[in-house]
């Protein structure tokens, strides 16, 4: 599951989360395969973020798993960077390359 | 007890900042709000009154009151039900997160530092905030959570009213991979946690609130409440850990090992606090539509 501002929504990803608008009203149920309808609704309602299937469309074109997956270990290291001494930091980086992988499907 | 360099320090911020025009004051709303809760005679039914003269503002609190992010089985559909069940101290809290959002959204220009990403990153840290408070039996976890939201409120002061001088802090981080506050303390003599909490104090807000925007990235410093302090520092480190929004740079500071002593927590603990600051993240979403 991913977050992405309803602006950046395409046609073909499909929701993660019920989408509600500012009142807190359905808008449209969790499952549902975004369409130009859907994009011009969430326009309509105001609606400002999405959280969609990571495995979409989208994501599909994406580069391989093994390859975000790497590339998001390397991303942990590149903001980790400077902080080798401290042995909680060294915790926290391992910690946090578990919690990105365990995202990458 | 404040030190010479502390002091100096706030001075520098002072120079900064009176030349600015236009700075935000608190608005009358919380004024009010605040006011009335101080007195132990008000009702639900009066603060109700004056939230509910905002339409907009009603809609909001009524928005996250029914959102997951308390997750009552049951909608709510008026104000002062939502006190009556919330407490004041909380739907203050909305109130406030809600006006901030108002208050810097106004007269906003397009500059290079990104509000959403920035929201996001508060939002996180409240949200891992609000995770190591209730791991640590802490009571008052709405406090946390806001502490959290405008721990970073400094950095949105410099973005709009002080553009020229934050541009050249984000080119400073970009040129040589800086944290913000060290590329700040290098071009403005102060950071955006000295400058938070310069506003804070000129809103009146609480001490404790204040010298936890001041001290987050060094909780040593905190007298008042060095708890609070403690847990937003780590929250914040944790909430970029998580990857989730951006405050400006793309670094990760260091936790400072006394504070992660003090909060009595071990490393194998990583694991779950990164979970359970993603779910409550979920749940805290609905804050993101006050960014608008």
């Amino acid at each position: 599951m991913k977050l992405i501002k309803a602006g950046e929504a395409r046609a073909g990803l499909k929701l993660a989360r019920d989408v509600t608008d500012l009142k807190g009203n359905l808008v449209v149920k969790a499952g549902a395969e975004i369409d130009d309808d859907l994009l011009r609704l969430f326009r309509e309602r105001n609606v400002s973020h999405l959280f969609i299937e990571e495995d979409g469309t989208t994501i599909r074109l994406a580069a391989s798993a093994d390859a975000r997956r790497l590339a998001a270990a390397r991303d942990v290291d590149r903001q980790f960077a400077g902080t080798e001494a401290s042995p909680i930091m060294a915790a926290l980086r391992e910690a946090a390359k578990r919690y990105a992988l365990s995202k990458i499907r | 007890m404040e030190t010479t360099g502390s002091v100096q320090v706030q001075e520098r911020v002072r120079r900064l900042v009176e030349r600015v025009q236009g700075l935000p004051t608190l608005p009358s709303m919380l004024h009010n709000i605040n006011q009335m809760i101080l007195n132990p005679r008000t009702s639900a039914k009066e603060v109700a009154q004056v939230i509910s003269v905002d339409p907009s503002l009603t809609a909001k609190v009524l928005r996250v009151v029914n959102s997951s992010f308390y997750g009552f089985p049951n909608r709510i559909t008026t104000i002062s039900h939502a006190i009556v069940i919330l407490g004041f101290n909380t739907i203050k809290s909305i109130v406030l997160s809600s006006t901030i959002f108002d208050v810097f959204r106004k007269g906003a220009k397009p500059t290079d530092f990104d509000r959403a990403e920035f929201w996001k990153h508060s939002i996180g840290c409240g949200s891992a905030a609000k995770v190591i408070g209730r791991r640590l039996g802490y009571p008052m976890l709405e406090e946390l959570f806001i502490a959290g939201l405008l721990h970073d409120v400094g950095k949105i002061v410099m973005d709009q009213f002080l553009p020229e001088k934050f541009a050249e802090v984000l080119e400073l981080v970009k040129a040589k991979n800086l944290l913000i506050a060290e590329a700040e303390s290098q071009v403005l003599g102060a950071t955006h946690a000295d400058i938070g909490a310069w506003l804070f104090e000129r809103w009146n807000l609480s001490r404790g609130l204040i010298e936890t925007v001041r001290c987050h990235h060094n909780p040593a410093l905190a007298a008042e409440s060095p708890k609070f302090a403690e847990i937003i520092h780590v929250a914040d480190v944790l909430v970029r850990a998580l990857r989730f929004g951006n405050g400006g740079d793309s670094r990760i500071p260091t936790i400072d090992p006394s504070a992660w002593k003090s909060l009595g927590f071990d490393t194998g603990d990583f694991d779950d606090l990164l979970a359970q600051t993603g779910e409550e993240i979920e749940k805290a979403v609905v804050f993101l539509d006050f960014t608008k």
